[in-house]
């Protein structure tokens, strides 16, 4: 009776394979990113309108885009970054696509993986871009400084590159702290802090690692939710972190495939949505316990994982889910598209009440 | 009226899904007038004109260069600051205090030398004279190189005998060097062409006391370095800034020598790392020093009290060597015999060395029989038994130490055949450790005429040699001051090299360019 529902309100067919969707802040509106068949990028703009959703602009770049954030941008401006195939990291302006404000080709293979924070009212300190890609590579980005990364995580000397599958900010909470989490295809995650420009943490969850996110990047770290190649995803408790165990984990199998992404709600960050390679969708809760860390035989301060609970679950496609976006203006809204080239609008209803 | 558990079952579904049906409907409505909403505040979005660029923080890592910018461009306008008064500005000259500013010109000076050796601004002037060799002198003195200081000093003179501060020099470095004797003499040079230079006296005190007190036998090094910090900071260095290590250059000792004979192979390697060439240049300068000044006792008297047998008026460059090493031997001679109490502070310019010599004839005679030519004196083993004949060095290892080296070269300068074997032996890599600081030019030339009287007619391969005595350190300096003369026997070689050896042409040019050929 209490449950949740996840309605599927409107969706939209497209000619091209959707890697990504994003909506832009302040407004009804969201872009899509992905890939035309003869290879070009495909940018598309759609507007939420009475029931159906308008396509309001359409462009075709070069390269096919493969994501995409407004995270470094002010409110104002709402520039879109984008990681293309070819390993451009571009920004535009939504209002003139024709050349982009900002071009470098940051990585040797395809950006994989995007996400930035310090704009938008989002995260404390500068704005800030992180690319993970094929290469191996993690580099942060500064919209003001062109050509350059302000912060290059890479293998060392000898160690085998692996595929950087995901990045995400988090710890902005002031100025100078900041964190990237990256997740790679052996299943490694490893946490970079930016302030002290080293590796603050690593584990490996045996399985390729789809998504990383933290519940909020603009918070000193909470939760780290990451999701699995083989029908798993982890939520780590991110407060206490113990000299030799690390983090305290809580691990749940979920979708029966591949959970391709986990979502955390914008304004519940204990909620959260992961997708699957089945085209489903599952809704979950994350519980806390009554203390969230103990002190061990040794006295050593060590977390304790709560427990997620699925809310809803239900099953829009045969194709995997490849992006999902709750929309950061209205609760409840997101958008999502999938390998049948099909984009998604979804309302989730009652979602105050869990 | 029962209801059936299916029936409460359906129900509670119609229930539900009604539930379900307004809440979206709620939702619905909600999300058209949220649309509206967020169009309306999108337009007032961009009607406003752009927000004042927010404080952001600094591009990351960029940070520290900027920091660093910032510091090298204050540092510059710092030291600007001082700003010069115009000469129509009587206020503000009024206000001058000549006392204070010449107090701080004096200050800044003493934080700026480096090397307590530093004398005076009159140093800037004659630097221009001298720059090339001032230059390296400096920095020797203060990176303790003080024998290399010692040998550019015997340059400075040669090219000018009046040119005093390049005696201040030379003590400075021989006090360095733990000659004191030898700096002594210097420092009464100086008194001779400029009676009143202070530094001059004062360190001739100095080390007059310093003297005394070796032959007390009281601790030598703590006296010397204190005097040496005062004398150059007298006013402006608080006794806690000063300098307590005593800057000075460590022999390297060999175990299992008696320390007398080591003493003076020390001094002996001393003083051979000055070339013939230097030596030769130091005679003129002695006799041109003569003529400029008549009072030459000094030097007259403690060859006289030396070299009893020696005639003074028949000094040729060949004495040198033997005179300067006899007086050299005075040191040790007088320390262990802790005699000459006589010496007074005063300053009678011979009274230390004619004395301590003459309390001491008896050993010296003894060691000047043992030495009966020139070619050989200076080898101090050569005394003390067959250690060091031709035969016993070339049946020995190859040498391993450049101290070994000097001792056998010694020996085997005047022995042809023997060098060339000896020469043979070595290693060519050997080379830069075995030569140490630098090369001697003596030893250079050597093995170029060794390589001219034997490695060509026996058609030996001595490209490696030359390459490798190139790459010893200062081996440029030593090029340098090769007269035209002496280069055409490196000339020579070269043109044998070029013409006859198989390595290739680059090579051989670009070797002959280190050796200014």
């Amino acid at each position: 009776m209490e449950k949740p529902q996840i309605i599927l309100h409107i969706q939209k067919s497209v000619n091209y394979t959707l890697f990504d969707s994003k909506w832009i802040p302040c407004s009804a509106k969201f872009v899509s990113l992905g890939n035309h068949a003869k290879g070009t990028g495909a940018l598309q703009i759609y507007e939420v309108s009475h029931g159906e959703v308008n396509c309001i602009l359409n462009v075709e770049k070069s390269k096919p885009f493969k994501c995409g954030t407004f995270g470094a941008s002010s409110l104002q401006n709402r520039h879109l970054a984008t990681g293309d195939f070819d390993g451009k990291l571009q920004i535009w302006n939504l209002e003139s696509l024709d050349m982009p404000l900002y071009s470098v080709k940051g990585h040797k293979e395809i950006i994989n993986s995007i996400d930035a924070v310090g704009g938008l009212g989002i995260g404390e300190g500068a704005p800030e871009i992180v690319t993970g890609s094929r290469d191996g590579t993690v580099k942060v980005w500064d919209p003001r400084q062109k050509n350059d990364p302000v912060a290059t995580m890479e293998p060392g000397e000898g160690e085998s590159k692996r595929d950087c599958w995901t990045v995400a900010f988090g710890h902005a909470y002031n100025d100078q702290d900041r964190c990237v989490a990256a997740g790679y295809d052996n299943g490694d995650i490893k946490l970079f802090d930016l302030r002290a420009m080293s590796l603050r943490w690593e584990t490996n969850i045996k399985n390729g690692v789809c998504c990383v996110e933290f519940d909020r990047k603009d918070i000193s770290m909470n939760k780290l939710a990451a999701t699995c190649l083989e029908g798993k995803f982890h939520v780590w408790d991110m407060r206490t972190q113990h000299p030799t165990k690390g983090f305290a984990c809580v691990t749940e199998k979920a979708h029966k495939s591949t959970v391709w992404l986990a979502r955390h709600l914008p304004q519940n960050r204990d909620i959260f949505m992961t997708t699957g390679g089945n085209g489903s969708l599952n809704l979950w809760k994350y519980s806390y316990p009554a203390n969230r860390a103990t002190k061990d035989s040794e006295g050593v301060e060590t977390g304790v994982a709560g427990t997620v609970n699925l809310q809803q679950n239900v099953t829009l496609s045969t194709q995997p889910i490849s992006s999902f976006d709750w929309s950061p203006d209205k609760e409840g809204l997101a958008v999502c598209t999938s390998f049948d080239q099909t984009l998604r609008v979804i309302i989730v209803t009652k979602l105050k009440s869990i | 009226m029962e209801l059936s558990k299916t029936e409460e079952k359906m129900i509670g579904l119609q229930y539900q899904m009604r539930e379900n049906q307004k809440e979206l409907q709620d939702f619905l409505s909600d999300l058209g007038s949220w649309e509206d909403e967020m169009k309306h505040k999108e337009a007032e979005l961009k009607k406003k004109p752009d927000n004042k660029p927010q404080e952001l923080p600094p591009v990351r890592n960029s940070l520290d260069k900027k920091k660093l910018k910032k510091k090298k461009k204050k540092k510059p306008e710092d030291q600007g600051k001082p700003k010069r008064i115009s000469g129509f500005d009587f206020r503000a000259w009024d206000k001058f205090d000549v006392d204070k500013a010449l107090e701080e010109v004096d200050k800044e000076e003493g934080e700026k030398s480096s090397s307590e050796y530093e004398t005076d601004e009159e140093w800037e002037a004659e630097r221009k004279k001298h720059l090339a060799n001032e230059k390296k002198n400096e920095v020797r003195l203060t990176l303790n190189r003080y024998a290399a200081a010692e040998a550019d000093c015997v340059t400075a003179i040669t090219l000018d005998p009046l040119y005093v501060k390049a005696y201040l020099r030379r003590a400075a470095a021989r006090v360095g060097l733990q000659r004191l004797p030898q700096a002594l003499e210097d420092y009464r040079r100086v008194l001779q062409l400029e009676p009143t230079n202070k530094q001059a006296k004062t360190e001739l005190e100095r080390l007059e006391k310093e003297l005394n007190r070796d032959q007390d036998g009281m601790p030598t090094a703590s006296s010397l370095e204190k005097s040496q910090t005062s004398e150059v900071k007298p006013i402006y260095k608080p006794p806690e800034q000063r300098s307590k290590k005593p800057l000075r250059r460590i022999e390297i000792e060999e175990i299992g020598v008696k320390e007398n004979t080591q003493r003076k192979e020390a001094i002996a390697k001393v003083e051979a790392a000055q070339s013939a060439v230097k030596k030769e240049l130091e005679a003129k300068d002695r006799q041109m020093f003569e003529r400029f000044t008549a009072d030459s006792v000094s030097v007259r008297q403690s060859s006289a009290a030396n070299g009893g047998d020696r005639n003074d008026g028949q000094m040729t460059p060949g004495d040198i060597p033997a005179l300067r090493n006899s007086q050299m031997q005075e040191v040790p001679a007088s320390q262990q015999n802790g005699i000459a109490q006589h010496t007074n502070a005063s300053g009678d310019s011979s009274s230390v060395n004619s004395k301590i010599s003459s309390t001491d004839s008896g050993k010296q005679n003894s060691q000047k029989q043992t030495k009966p030519s020139v070619a050989k004196p200076l080898s101090p083993r050569s005394a003390g038994g067959g250690l060091n004949s031709v035969d016993s060095i070339l049946n020995r290892e190859p040498p391993q130490t450049s101290y070994q080296f000097q001792a056998d070269f010694k020996v085997l300068k005047s022995e042809d055949e023997a060098f060339y074997a000896y020469l043979k032996r070595i290693d060519p890599s050997q080379y830069s450790k075995l030569f140490g600081q630098s090369l001697e030019a003596v030893v250079l030339l050597k093995i170029v005429d060794a390589i001219q009287r034997h490695f060509i007619p026996a058609k030996e391969d001595f490209f490696q040699h030359l390459k490798n005595l190139s790459e010893v350190k200062r081996f440029s300096m030593t090029v340098m001051f090769l007269s035209a003369k002496e280069k055409q026997g490196i000339r020579d070689i070269f043109q044998h090299l070029r013409t006859q050896s198989g390595h290739p042409q680059e090579q051989v040019e670009a070797l002959a360019k280190k050796y200014e050929v």
